[in-house]
């Protein structure tokens, strides 16, 4: 399930807060990159993610978990926090 | 000629009790900081000097934290209060009908500034002597006429005799 509209907005709201907002895009680009990865995430990018994990880590570990490591690993290749 | 009336700095801001800018500094130059989703506002008090008499226009110089493209918009508000008004300041606030900037391109750099002139158009009868705010917001929440992300850092405003 997508994030709600209001959570969507959360993120962008946060994102603008932040000093390494991206400023060559307007307001309504920034929500409309928000909306797009949310449904690709939803669509694609999960199950991707998921299956990149091996097996028997895929079945032990909580989504949860394996969500703070996916934001862990692009945290740290990306250097954003 | 054109006569500055005053000068309206960061640190003689007053702000609301809620959703107003904050007061910080970038590089050491002090600034507000509003934000680029919440409409956000700040007053100046002042009283109104002596010889006040021609049309008003406040000119704001502001920068953008991020944004490198878009548009920004500015509204202005003016309370001016005469001896004897009946007014009651414990409870009310009279500003006149805000004055807009329109919409207003950033500019190409972040950290550069842009200066924008804002006509007092509705200066709420302003004459001399009289005690006035100013409120100045950014108008972040028209999706139309704001479209620039990130926070704007206003560094100063200037209000102006035409």
């Amino acid at each position: 399930m997508t994030l709600t509209t209001e959570q969507r907005r959360a993120i962008f709201v946060d994102v603008m807060r932040t000093t390494d907002c991206p400023g060559g895009i307007t307001k309504s680009q920034l929500l409309d990159v928000v909306n797009a990865l949310d449904d690709w995430w939803e669509a694609t990018g999960a199950a991707a993610a998921n299956a990149a994990i091996p097996q028997p880590q895929r079945g032990i570990l909580t989504t949860k978990q394996k969500a703070r490591l996916f934001m862990a690993l692009l945290s740290a290749r990306y250097e954003v926090t | 000629m054109a006569t500055t009336r005053t000068a309206l700095t960061p640190f003689s801001a007053e702000f609301p009790s809620s959703n107003f800018p904050g007061l910080t500094t970038i590089n050491a130059r002090p600034v507000l900081a509003y934000d680029a989703s919440t409409q956000e506002t700040a007053y100046w008090t002042l009283v109104a000097p002596q010889g006040l008499t021609g049309a008003l226009s406040c000119i704001v110089t502001y920068m953008m934290a991020s944004a490198t493209s878009g548009n920004i918009e500015f509204e202005i508000a003016v309370e001016a209060i005469t001896d004897a008004d009946a007014t009651d300041l414990d409870a009310t606030t009279s500003f006149d009908t805000v004055n807009a900037s329109g919409a207003t391109a950033v500019p190409g750099t972040a950290g550069y500034i842009d200066q924008v002139s804002v006509t007092l158009t509705n200066a709420d009868s302003i004459s001399a002597g009289d005690l006035i705010r100013i409120s100045i917001s950014r108008d972040a929440d028209d999706a139309t006429n704001d479209t620039a992300t990130g926070d704007l850092y206003l560094l100063a405003a200037e209000l102006r005799e035409a």
